[in-house]
């Protein structure tokens, strides 16, 4: 039950809203508030429920073979968990930007909630499709709200892109409900063991395809970095710490659970889409001269050090992917919250001009600083230990490259934050500037976002140190052995 | 008829992408993307199709063909509808702002 | 991770080093620097420093080794960038590659023996090992951020970089290849002739100490192939205190002269003998002459190589050594038997602190306790520390004679050479030098025409030669 409530609870907030809305125009910060608080807490529920005793609820009680299921196991649970801090963020971070006016955007933004949330839980091919489309329209939605040229712009780029993924997805489907005639997820994975070699072949390309341009990987990625910097901070942030995530969830799943035993050749294109990604993404992102486009593809990148991770085909490489994907949510959230408020506060985006913050907003730069060394892989911070983790299965896998793309990439990415934060620190104009031509914008201080991007700094440095202790690592090599363990989720959805 | 069907849809999908790929005008993107999704769907009822079969509908008259491709076809029609109708939208937008639905003058971003 | 690593036979020297380095880092540092906010900064910055260097020595395996060297590093970074940004961003990226490759060569390792621990590396991921304690330990080619780094920080820095810094490169190749392992002595070899030939021509005296770090780093690389890491070990001691004194008194000539141009210095001994004292005192001891630690320590790694390494690998390592006093002698003579009186007299500042300079020389005369204190050890593991055993006498001498050559002929050639960077080799070589402009015209494909590279590559074509016959 905790699982249903998982998704219905966001999306009764989002057909609540136009409802208040009618009887009151603007509407007040703690009613959204308190809705995405029942919201988050519907899905921190089922994380819970999931982690401790895997859950599966049929909806409607028919049998997996017809009806539609929903599954918690601990891959859900943690990625439930990454989407739930990641909103939570995000919402408080736009409820103080915004307050209560623009009704539209909370109602997209619980919209896009439940589908997150229906994506992570359900266990039926085609109606993660369906989540999936709900999804993407909110976001698509999300990326253009502010209406300007260059956020049309990026949503009808990523609007197509992200249709031609989507009808991947559903050809991927439409083969394997034509070659099996089933379409749930568990059942499927044992059916799939006996389907001819070609159509295996035809059924994985689609789907890898399709997720593959979803998340932004590097061929296909053109879509991200205008999106991902032409929306507004709170949704970029979301953008890029959440919704790629819930990307990577639907292909790990996937892949995991049909192709792990049936078509090796899978994991080998996802590493290779991987390792491109991580050098593409960091290349594009030296070159870069707008702050949001510069993490944009650093978002990029850090895609691609997931996807390495997933494409070890192992538990400890499932577990590092999940441990990177937790680690890049927060610092992501965090630069991008960061960096939005500073370039809000100097009304440019151009690294060069944005000078002399250190003097004027010291906690701002401090955070900046802490998570930018944290996503190069600074010990002692969670980025190190996370693409050691990613190193060390990728080395377990066999291959060398991809960790030693890694590797490299720690250089170039090192060298493109340096690059941001040395205009940081540089005195700016205004130290240089007469007193009486300045005249200091009265802007509100943003406590909320900063207390988040201070949180989220703090627990990457706890995070990095955590991840030696044994005890911890438990926790994340338990959640790649259920990512590969194909076997219990079939008898847990099948209840054999 | 199933594979006269079949190449009729893969023929569909190709042409929509390559609408999609080499035509500047961004109408034009949406009707590929429009032509890819109904070659998707064309296929996906083809597959339910049984030689001699009836409506699914009670009471049956002999054997039925199978009614869940028609329900997925419906699902993704209204999916398919949201989209192009968004992308409709945010294109009456853009050409607002440009006076123009090409993509060659539509070049805000970079990359 | 356990601190009783701290005190086992190859740490112990790194761990006497660090203490001494640090120490004498942190009160040079408070007379170095003049802003308050400087002093703070430096203070915090060489504890992190030596929190990570105790994290490097006790920690018991590979996944802390990285962990606590980019500590290290992150500190000297910092420290090198308040003055020089740009190196300091070049000194980054490159460890920050150095440690990547280690880590990937880690768990390359861990994949296959199932263990972190620090030990011998098994064979396909030594290459990993080498390259990455290779840019730590600035192997020739990876050196590129060794001169800039050495020679742009501020002085105490330069001594924490050159001192130990640069010394936990050769600590990972001991404790990684623990057996002889003849690439690295072939390695060493090039790198201590190539580090020394290249320390003849700059101007700036912090640029010659830092190509004679490289080329003292080849010796240890050297003794490391050798298989005698106690060698290494107690070479990378001394050496950490020569360069320690070194450095800092380059830091005093600096403040007190206002340069480091060894042609503005001409005759600068003679204005304020004690600034230039504590240098000339320490390149006495680092040129390697008969009596001091690095006369002994060279001597033992060159015959720790024994009669299996080809004969002209001793050959070039002794000609390395004798270009020491070459180079040396080329940044301190000027100070004292040139006049400068063409040129006007060079800045003098005030301020020249005679406690430091007495610091710096309190820091040697800790090597010549070593060496009466570590041939003790040595002769555990060594039998000969004397000097090359009777037969090798003619060819010591041949070596020494060819050095001095090179030197007298390189500094003839190179005398009007620009103040910044190296000549282009056209310049330098005309149709009379026979060979070597014959040389020049067959590699040319290979190398940009710049004099350094020309010189590695001339090496390795040597090198190649010599491995041939």
């Amino acid at each position: 039950m905790t699982l249903v409530l998982a998704i219905v609870v966001p999306l009764v907030a989002a057909f609540l809203i136009p409802v208040f809305h009618l009887a009151r125009k603007t509407l007040p910060v703690s009613l959204i508030g308190i809705m995405g608080l029942i919201s988050l807490s519907a899905s921190m529920a089922a994380a819970y429920a999931g982690w401790f005793s895997p859950e599966v609820s049929l909806l409607g009680g028919w049998a997996p073979e017809i009806g539609i299921v929903l599954v918690a196991d601990r891959l859900s649970s943690a990625f439930l968990l990454i989407t739930g801090i990641g909103s939570g963020a995000a919402l408080a971070c736009a409820l103080e930007k915004f307050g209560g006016g623009p009704w539209r955007f909370y109602a997209i933004f619980f919209l896009l909630l439940g589908s997150m949330n229906g994506i992570l839980l359900t266990g039926d091919l085609f109606n993660l499709f369906v989540f999936y489309e709900i999804f993407s329209v909110a976001a698509y939605l999300l990326v253009a709200f502010s209406m300007s040229w260059q956020a049309l712009e990026a949503g009808l780029k990523y609007l197509v892109l992200g249709t031609i993924g989507a009808l991947f997805i559903l050809l991927g489907t439409a083969f394997t409900f034509m070659a099996t005639g089933i379409l749930n997820m568990a059942l499927l994975s044992e059916a799939l063991v006996s389907v001819p070699r070609e159509t295996l072949t035809a059924i994985s390309a689609c789907l890898v395809l399709g997720l593959t341009i979803k998340t932004g990987a590097f061929p296909v990625h053109f879509w991200l970095p205008d999106a991902h910097s032409s929306a507004q901070t709170a949704v970029s942030a979301l953008l890029s710490g959440v919704l790629v995530k819930v990307s990577i969830y639907a292909l790990m799943r996937v892949c995991f659970l049909f192709f792990l035993e049936t078509n090796g050749t899978v994991f080998l294109a996802i590493t290779v889409i991987g390792s491109l990604s991580a050098l593409g993404g960091h290349l594009m992102a030296l070159r870069q001269d707008d702050i949001k486009r510069l993490l944009a593809y650093s978002t990029v990148a850090q895609i691609g050090y997931i996807l390495i991770g997933v494409g070890c085909a192992s538990a400890a490489g499932a577990a590092a992917a999940v441990f990177h994907s937790f680690n890049h949510m927060l610092m992501k959230m965090g630069l991008f919250i960061a960096a939005g408020n500073v370039s809000d506060e100097k009304g440019t985006r151009e690294i060069c001009k944005l000078t002399g913050l250190w003097k004027e907003k010291p906690f701002w730069v401090l955070g900046f600083t802490v998570l930018s060394a944290a996503i190069v892989g600074i010990p002692p911070l969670n980025g190190f230990m996370s693409k050691w983790f990613i190193i060390l299965s990728s080395a377990g896998a066999g291959t060398v490259i991809p960790a030693l793309v890694i590797a490299a990439g720690t250089v170039i990415s090192a060298a493109y934050y340096l690059r941001v934060l040395s205009a940081f620190v540089s005195p700016g104009e205004s130290d240089q500037e007469d007193p009486f031509k300045s005249s200091p914008r009265k802007v509100r201080s943003k406590i909320v976002s900063l207390t988040i991007v201070g949180s989220f700094a703090m627990f990457c440095l706890a995070l990095g140190i955590m991840a030696f202790s044994p005890f911890s690592r438990e926790y994340f090599s338990s959640i790649g052995r259920t990512a590969v363990d194909v076997g219990a989720y079939v008898g847990l959805v099948t209840g054999r | 008829m199933i594979t006269l069907s079949y190449v009729t849809s893969v023929i569909i999908f190709c042409i929509g992408l390559y609408t999609i790929m080499a035509r500047r005008n961004l109408f034009k993107t949406v009707l590929g993307l429009a032509l890819m999704e109904s070659a998707i769907l064309l296929i996906i009822v083809s597959s339910g199709y049984i030689p001699g079969g009836v409506p699914p509908i009670e009471p049956f008259m002999g054997p039925a063909v199978n009614p869940l491709p028609h329900a997925f076809t419906l699902t993704a029609i209204v999916i398919g509808a949201s989209d192009i109708a968004l992308a409709l939208a945010f294109i009456i937008k853009l050409q607002r702002h440009y006076r123009s639905v090409d993509l060659d003058r539509i070049r805000g971003l970079r990359g | 991770m356990s601190l009783s690593n701290l005190f086992d036979g190859i740490n112990a020297p790194f761990l006497a080093a660090g203490l001494v380095l640090y120490i004498s880092a942190v009160i040079s540092g408070e007379w170095y620097f003049k802003a308050p906010g400087e002093r703070v900064r430096f203070r915090v910055l060489v504890a992190a420093a030596s929190a990570g260097s105790i994290g490097i020595l006790s920690s018991g395996n590979w996944l802390l080794f990285v962990f606590f060297l980019e500590i290290l590093t992150l500190s000297l970074w910092s420290m090198i960038s308040m003055k020089e940004p740009r190196a300091a961003l070049v000194y980054l990226l490159s460890q920050l590659a150095a440690a990547g490759l280690i880590l990937v060569g880690t768990a390359g390792v861990y994949a296959h023996t199932g263990s972190l621990a620090i030990g011998p590396v098994p064979e396909p991921w030594r290459v990993f090992f080498m390259a990455g304690f290779g840019i730590k330990a600035a192997f020739p080619l990876l050196h590129f951020w060794l001169p800039e780094a050495h020679g742009k920080a501020p002085s105490p820095a330069s001594a924490l970089l050159s001192g130990f810094a640069v010394k936990t490169g050769i600590l990972g190749l001991i404790r990684a290849f623990p057996e002889p392992f003849a690439p690295l002595v072939l390695i060493g070899t090039v790198m201590a002739f190539f580090g020394a030939f290249m320390a003849v021509f700059p101007r700036d005296i912090k640029r010659v100490l830092a190509y004679s770090t490289m080329s003292h780093l080849g010796f240890m690389t050297a003794a490391v192939g050798a298989g005698s890491g106690e060698i290494a070990a107690a070479y990378a001691f001394s050496h950490a205190m020569i360069k320690g004194n070194l450095f800092i008194s380059a830091g005093i000539v600096e403040k007190t002269f206002g340069t480091r141009d060894i042609f503005a210095l001409r005759g600068s001994g003679r204005l304020h003998f004690a600034a230039v004292a504590a240098l000339t005192a320490g390149a006495f001891f680092a040129a390697g002459l008969p009596g001091t630690a690095s006369y002994l320590l060279k001597n033992s790694v060159i015959s720790s190589l024994g009669h299996t390494a080809p004969w002209w690998q001793p050959f070039m390592l002794t000609a390395a050594g004798m270009m020491a006093a070459g180079y040396l002698l080329n940044i301190t003579a000027p100070l004292f038997f040139r006049d400068n009186s063409k040129n006007g007299t060079p800045k003098h500042e005030e301020g020249g602190n005679i406690i430091f300079a007495v610091l710096s020389v309190t820091i040697l005369l800790l090597v010549i306790a070593a060496d009466s204190f570590f041939p003790s050890i040595l002769h555990a593991f060594r039998v000969d520390t004397g000097f090359t055993p009777a037969s090798d006498k003619l060819e010591a001498f041949i070596a020494s004679a060819a050095a001095g050559l090179i030197i007298l002929l390189a500094r003839l050639r190179l005398k009007g050479i620009p103040e910044q960077g190296l000549p282009d080799i056209k310049i330098c070589l005309s149709m009379d030098e026979g060979p070597l402009y014959a040389f020049n015209r067959v590699s040319g494909c290979c190398h940009p025409g710049r004099l350094n590279t020309f010189v590695f590559v001339a090496l390795v074509f040597l090198v190649l030669l010599m491995l041939t016959l």
